[in-house]
């Protein structure tokens, strides 16, 4: 079973989900979308092989360490995963998208500075956590659906 | 081609400008406001780029009545409601801009579920959702919209 397949079951198994549509789809916005604001367009330089050009360089920094409120991504997506209930804040997948975040942390002096192999992992690192989030928000709102219940 | 960006912060329009290439000519706005004076100001603007999410505006700025929301959908609940009036802000301004009779084609990027994205286009005609940041997407979605 996939790690998103475990959060799917264990949403399925709690009784009130009041509210958590809008808190996966903030967790997708404000970091899964923004994170690979660069990196989703900047795949010749996934393998580290290139440096990217100042402008893009700055942009990167900005998605990855000066995101929501002029804080890292990891930042906004802990106060997120704050307000989730217990048992899906403990999920793989959630643990597995905050462990890339703070991969992305400890890159952050080399990725600064344009370090090529740094800024390849994080931008991989980037990529896998916008997916591994718009799959979150994709399930919440399925078993929503599938519920009738309202956001 | 002439596109209003209408966001909360800059992003977007840094995007716009730094990815999307040449052909474009941005202009940006913050609000409903913003955007309407944007479009008195030029009324050759081909294009709506949109944000949905709204969170940092203030709440004077937003488009929207948070306490009939409240009453309407959340029991009471203001909180809920001026968050919901935030993260749908984006379609709240297109709805005010095509009650003002403006038909331009309105870009989201975001990941709308299919059936929401359906019910936009019913209300709103000319809108087109790209789920992400993906440049190549976005620029056909907006040079689409000028033919």
């Amino acid at each position: 079973m996939t790690p998103l397949e475990e959060f799917e079951r264990d949403l399925v198994l709690i009784t009130s989900i009041e509210g958590l549509g809008e808190i996966t789809d903030a967790m997708n916005h404000d970091v899964g979308k923004y994170i690979a604001r660069v990196a989703r367009n900047v795949s010749a330089y996934e393998t580290g092989r290139e440096a990217l050009t100042p402008t893009l360089l700055a942009m990167l920094v900005k998605d990855l360490f000066e995101t929501h409120q002029s804080k890292p991504a990891s930042a906004r997506f802990a106060t997120l995963r704050a307000e989730l209930p217990e048992s899906l804040r403990a999920s793989r997948i959630i643990e597995d998208v905050a462990a890339r975040l703070r991969a992305i942390d400890s890159l952050e002096s080399k990725v600064r500075i344009g370090d090529a192999g740094a800024v390849g992992d994080a931008v991989r690192e980037s990529l896998l956590i916008s997916g591994c989030l718009s799959g979150v928000a994709r399930a919440v709102r399925r078993v929503m659906d599938a519920r009738g219940d309202d956001a | 081609m002439r596109v209003l960006v209408i966001e909360d912060g800059d992003e977007y329009l840094e995007f716009a400008v730094s990815c999307l290439g040449d052909g474009f000519e941005f202009m940006h706005a913050h609000s409903h406001q913003e955007a309407c004076d944007a479009l008195a100001a030029s009324a050759a603007i081909n294009v709506f780029f949109f944000d949905l999410r709204f969170e940092r505006s203030t709440e004077s700025a937003l488009v929207g009545d948070i306490d009939a929301t409240a009453k309407r959908m959340f029991a009471g609940d203001r909180m809920r409601a001026r968050r919901w009036v935030k993260d749908q802000q984006g379609a709240l301004i297109l709805a005010a801009l095509r009650l003002a009779g403006h038909k331009q084609r309105a870009v989201f990027i975001h990941d709308f579920p299919p059936v929401r994205l359906a019910n936009l286009r019913k209300l709103y005609g000319d809108v087109l959702a790209v789920p992400d940041f993906n440049a190549a997407l976005i620029r056909k979605a907006l040079m689409e919209g000028s033919r």
